[in-house]
């Protein structure tokens, strides 16, 4: 415990220098302002500013990312507050009670609840971090390939079937993830395979391009029909006045505290994610407590909730991301595609091998946390012109950072091809309800599972029951294929019913 | 039911379509299992596909029921655009291109004033050299014409 909290403060000495300080501020401010326009989101505005971060130090660019992470969680319920359109989905529950607030003429005081929560449920999240991550480093210690198998299958297939209405169309996405993600040098024997003539393909399909088209390019054709320009509505955002008081602090901070334990315990499982924490919190706070005022209706206590929760799980994801190399959410998978550019390998040995960046990764979530408290408190009086920027307009600026930033991570014409073409299946992913975030799940997954499966196959000479060789593997495959039979299961279940009910 | 065409259609078909190409090379090139380094680079793709291939056959027959999306022309738009940006950097530079796309978009399809569009291209241009070409330091394509002026 005490070397834990030694290696913690380590990791804010690691921080220190003028210029991650300044990556951080600047992190937070985009972060906020990206996640506040209607359409991008976090997830699109982490990828359009992957770019940014190729000329820092490993620990520099993913305290940047990081930034840009929580900004974009502090930014994301100000659209939904504003204007009843969630920055990203974990927002979505914040519109419940935030846009009722704005509707009452006091959306300064529902932005202050947002703000507040979100750092509370943040600093509970981390410090919860600080402690489950090397945990989880050491229980990943004693995995072997066939531990690693059973665990980034169930990392893949959990979110697949987490994510949208249809389970076989998650499945779709994630199969495709991996195949493209097996275009080029094969990890293990170092061949190239398919490459199907072309030398570009060489090296595979490049991570950031591919991201950036996926997410930031797709969004950007779905806007083109949608050139609405939103108009915040209410009187001016007065500060002073949105202060929370004595009582209203003793109402926002129970619910605040409570989803801030529960949505990071949801946030460290893999697969469940924010939007899942945020849901259950609000749940929670709906079911089993007293709001002064009804839920839904404008009520401090829901916004609270949801908004601890979403930053709670968000810090929580961190630990599997740190201690296995696993991804939590579509967000953590590029943030994890992001390490491993530098050549980072997170997981069980990054602790022991890589202390600074590890530790120094933690701490410097404690600091964007504070941060983007501080920055979002100050952009706020200039958040009507910020959501007031024309779509029209928003549509050529974030083309042109898509094509000038994929261009510049792979130095050369192929990465703007690639964003285009991603661009185009993500948006094809849209149209047809196909969930975007397994595939990019499976595609950085993709490398690790095929080492860790082949290595096991190699062991056991073709054998299968390594998997089911030690308790941890065969908890994982008995997992895994109960996730696989659910929806089948299911789908069974509600046809039994129908037919006993016609009969 | 009725199995007619719909553009829902696509998706599966395109990954079952995928998954042949996929698996009909691995299996074919190189095999699944050596008897002396074990698995081959094929089997683990090849493996994947045979699943995608199962999964899209049940997404296809699924695909048949509901209703298919829309799509609205003026969204491909954007992706003619950039494929005409990709098409111009070979001739006049990437970063001439950009900006050409950049005035016609806002001044014909967004239809903006003059000054919001120096506005808009002032601030995008002040980003991208700032950023991308001073600090990043990304050797942008010159293209053709720049190449033959420079001699």
């Amino acid at each position: 415990m005490l070397d834990t909290l030694r290696m913690f403060f380590h990791g804010f000495a690691v921080l220190m220098t003028f210029e991650t300080v300044i990556a951080i501020l600047i992190g937070c401010i985009m972060g906020i302002i990206l996640g506040a326009m209607p359409g991008i989101g976090a997830l699109a505005g982490i990828s359009l500013l992957l770019p940014l971060t190729y000329m820092f130090s490993p620990i520099t660019a993913i305290a940047l990312l990081g930034a840009i992470y929580y900004g974009n969680m502090f930014g994301g319920a100000y659209s939904a507050i504003l204007l009843n359109i969630p920055g990203d989905g974990p927002a979505l529950m914040t519109t419940l009670d935030g846009y009722p607030l704005t509707i009452q003429g006091k959306s300064g005081k529902a932005l202050l609840t947002s703000n507040f929560s979100s750092a509370i449920g943040g600093t509970i999240g981390m410090i919860i971090l600080v402690f489950f991550a090397p945990a989880l480093a050491r229980l990943g210690l004693k995995f072997g390939p066939a531990e690693m198998t059973g665990l980034l299958l169930l990392a893949m297939t959990s979110i697949s079937w987490l994510v949208g209405d249809s389970p076989i169309k998650g499945l779709v996405s994630c199969l495709l993830g991996i195949l493209v993600a097996t275009i080029g040098i094969d990890v293990v024997s170092g061949d190239i395979r398919y490459h199907f003539g072309n030398m570009y393909l060489f090296g595979g399909i490049p991570f950031v391009p591919l991201v950036i088209g996926f997410v930031g390019f797709s969004t950007v054709i779905a806007m083109v029909s949608e050139t609405k320009t939103h108009m915040v509505t209410g009187a001016k955002i007065s500060m002073r006045e949105s202060m929370p008081t004595k009582h209203e602090w003793k109402r926002l901070l129970p619910p605040a505290i409570r989803s801030g334990i529960l949505g990071t315990f949801v946030g460290i499982v893999p697969g469940c994610g924010a939007q899942t924490a945020v849901f259950l919190g609000y749940a929670m706070q709906k079911k089993f407590f007293k709001s002064e005022v009804p839920l839904g209706t404008g009520a401090i206590e829901g916004i609270a909730a949801a908004e601890s929760a979403d930053n709670a799980a968000s810090a929580g994801s961190f630990a599997p991301l740190l201690g296995f190399g696993i991804p939590g959410s579509s967000v953590g998978a590029v943030l994890l595609g992001g390490l491993m550019m530098w050549g980072l390998n997170p997981g069980p040995l990054l602790f022991s091998t890589n202390p600074d960046f590890a530790w120094g990764t933690i701490a410097s979530l404690f600091i964007a946390g504070i941060f983007a408290l501080g920055c979002g408190l100050l952009v706020m009086p200039w958040l009507r012109k910020i959501l007031s920027v024309p779509m029209n307009i928003l549509i050529p600026v974030v083309t042109t950072v898509c094509i000038v930033g994929s261009f510049s991570t792979s130095r050369s014409m192929y990465g703007v091809i690639i964003m285009l073409a991603a661009g185009v299946v993500g948006y094809v992913f849209n149209k047809f309800e196909y969930p975007t975030t397994p595939f990019m799940l499976a595609f950085i997954l993709s490398p690790m599972l095929e080492t860790s499966l082949r290595r096991s196959l190699l062991i056991s000479r073709g054998s299968l029951a390594i998997f089911f060789g030690t308790p941890i593997s065969t908890v994982f495959i008995l997992l895994f294929i109960a996730i696989l039979l659910t929806p089948i299961v299911r789908s069974a279940i509600k046809k039994i019913k129908q037919n006993s009910k016609t009969a | 039911m009725r199995y007619k065409f719909n553009s829902n259609l696509i998706v599966p078909a395109a990954s079952v379509l995928l998954g042949i190409l996929f698996a009909g090379i691995g299996i074919s090139s190189w095999g699944l299992w050596d008897p002396v380094t074990g698995p081959t680079r094929g089997m683990y793709p090849s493996l994947i596909a045979l699943a995608l291939i199962l999964v899209g056959i049940i997404d296809f027959v699924k695909a048949f029921k509901g209703s298919a999306p829309v799509f609205e022309r003026k969204n491909w738009l954007i992706v003619l655009a950039v494929l005409a940006v990709v098409l111009f950097s070979y001739l006049i530079g990437l970063l001439a291109s950009v900006g050409i796309f950049l005035l016609l978009w806002l001044k014909i399809a967004a239809k903006q004033s003059w000054k919001t569009t120096f506005i808009v291209m002032l601030v995008v241009g002040a980003i991208v050299f700032g950023v991308f070409v001073f600090w990043l330091q990304s050797p942008f394509e010159e293209g053709m014409l720049f190449r033959l002026i420079r001699g």
